[in-house]
């Protein structure tokens, strides 16, 4: 059977002011990299997995703001741009065009959540029940913008896609799906898909080799002998952790990302080209874009100071001009500094003469005299000290 | 008992950058150069801080230190927080929910006060526990 996908990165159909849900400073979570991946190819991936051979994600974000593939990695999938209002209608040009191509069945996702449904158990669920639309809910009743749709049906579909897969029209049947799902609505749901990852709930496997147990590292990433690495972590491709730094309770970076020396990362995700500053104590957060999510205090606060948290370029050559400025620039600097920059050494106001004088009890008494070693008084000559002695010595 | 010595509470701005921290180190100088002073600053308003606002505080706790004064911080504002809690500055502040709070702190008896001491938290409170009692036991083994 010749199934075929779309996968709808958009905003949720409730969200029509632009509110922000399922973004993180403006990027889609869909593209938010989880262990090593972005989630859209996770998804894709798995799909793939599941025999779909054609899969289209239909985006209304800039091009250069798409996830690239790794290196080494594969990209499943056939990006189509569209407008901020034509992401629906462009779903269903694709639609018609897998339609016309011989595809049987159509899956429709909006990302959205993330889940992981059985693949095949959907698709026989769809066949069993003849029904021109299948949509999959959770174990409450509440739609997870994923339906499979008869590829012959094509006015159902658009009258879902227009409706933004909230309405339907004719027969449509509910799939209830109890499996792993995580809604991403926010920075927090993205931080609990890589915790839960890390501690192997969803079958979301970290891009790198375990380095010790419970550790991942991507390739190229450089951990100062100094630092320590607590698992469950995951340090990601050409990640740098400096001297001194921690990395501990279920911390992602990923990759590029920098920890400046004696930074303390504690149950953090640290998002791509992310630069954390030296000295810190970051926890419980999602940093990256210059922002920290924190999530105890329920805030968000942007941080203009790179000092603190920076963010380096995604291109190769401008991080690489960038590393050399700074490079050919330090040692002026130094010398600069050393010779104008004011002292800020602060002297002791003048003891007064009283204080000056040595007490009197510093000096050795008259009466008293030293009384001189005698080599025959024992091993231990008189006028020593044994501060600490240890055993029998 | 009531301290003679008047207490001073000065509201921060809302951002904290370089330029601002050093206005406001202006401005708040010659409370600071008074013997013993007493000084309550506001972060209530704080939005966007920075490593110079980080910088002119621990200044400012600082010179009030070397008087014999003291210095709180209150009523921080999420954002204020988090920076202090990132640059581990907050265990530095004592650090009140309101300003009033603030100010009675310094009218009190020493009992008095460490019962309106700021919530510490018990993560916090072990790790001081570990490193005040973790020396003697090594030096022990040792």
């Amino acid at each position: 059977m010749d199934v075929k996908a779309i996968l709808i990165v958009a905003p949720p159909a409730e969200d029509r002011q632009g509110s922000g849900a399922e973004m993180v400073s403006g990027m889609p979570l869909a593209f938010a990299d989880v262990l090593g991946r972005p989630v859209v190819y996770r998804i894709a991936d798995r799909l793939a997995k599941s025999g779909v051979e054609c899969i289209s994600v239909i985006s209304d974000s800039a091009v250069n703001s798409w996830p690239t593939a790794m290196p080494g990695q594969s990209c499943p999938v056939q990006w189509v741009q569209s407008s901020a209002d034509g992401v629906w209608r462009s779903a269903e040009h694709v639609f018609t065009e897998f339609s016309q191509s011989g595809a049987d069945a159509v899956l429709v996702w909006r990302i959205g959540c993330y889940t992981e449904f059985d693949f095949d158990d959907f698709l026989q669920f769809h066949v069993d029940r003849q029904c021109h639309v299948t949509t999959m809910a959770d174990g409450d009743g509440n739609a997870m913008d994923i339906c499979m749709v008869a590829a012959s049906r094509r006015n159902d579909a658009a009258f879902a896609l227009r409706h933004q897969l909230r309405k339907f029209r004719g027969s449509n049947t509910r799939y209830f799906f109890d499996g792993y799902c995580n809604r991403l609505c926010d920075s927090r749901d993205l931080r609990q898909l890589a915790v839960d990852s890390l501690q192997q709930l969803t079958e979301i496997e970290p891009i790198g080799t375990e380095a010790k147990p419970g550790v991942w590292v991507g390739r190229g990433a450089r951990i100062h002998k100094r630092a320590r690495v607590l698992s469950p972590a995951y340090i990601g491709a050409k990640v740098r952790v400096r001297a001194s730094a921690v990395i501990t309770r279920c911390t992602v970076l990923e990759h590029h990302a920098v920890v400046d020396c004696g930074t303390v990362v504690e149950d953090v995700t640290v998002l791509p080209y992310s630069y954390l500053g030296a000295g810190l104590d970051v926890t419980h957060s999602v940093v990256g874009f210059q922002r920290l999510w924190n999530f105890p205090r329920n805030t968000e606060v942007e941080i203009s100071d790179s000092k603190l948290i920076g963010m380096a370029s995604s291109k190769a050559p401008i991080r690489v001009l960038a590393n050399a400025a700074s490079l050919v620039s330090f040692l002026p600097a130094q010398i600069f500094r050393g010779v104008f920059a004011l002292s800020h050494r602060e002297y002791a106001p003048a003891l007064p003469l009283a204080v000056q004088e040595p007490c009197s009890a510093l000096t050795a008494p008259a009466s008293i005299t030293n009384p001189v070693p005698s080599v025959d008084a024992g091993e231990f000559p008189a006028n020593l000290v044994a501060a600490r002695r240890y055993g029998n010595e | 008992m009531e301290t003679s010595k008047p207490v001073i509470v000065k509201r921060m701005p809302d951002r904290l950058n370089q330029r601002q921290a050093r206005m406001f180190l202006h401005e708040v100088q010659p409370f600071l150069n008074t013997d013993r002073p007493q000084l309550v600053f506001d972060c209530s308003q704080i939005r966007q801080m920075d490593a110079a606002g980080v910088d002119m505080l621990l200044r400012c706790m600082a010179e009030v230190m070397k008087r014999d004064g003291e210095l709180k911080l209150a009523k921080l504002s999420p954002q204020a927080a988090v920076i202090l809690e990132l640059t581990r500055t907050d265990r530095l502040f004592e650090i009140y929910e309101s300003s009033g709070d603030a100010v009675k702190s310094f009218q009190r008896f020493l009992p008095g006060t460490m019962k309106n001491l700021p919530v510490v938290s018990p993560i916090l409170l072990k790790r001081a526990e570990k490193e005040i009692y973790s020396e003697p036991e090594n030096s022990a083994a040792a």
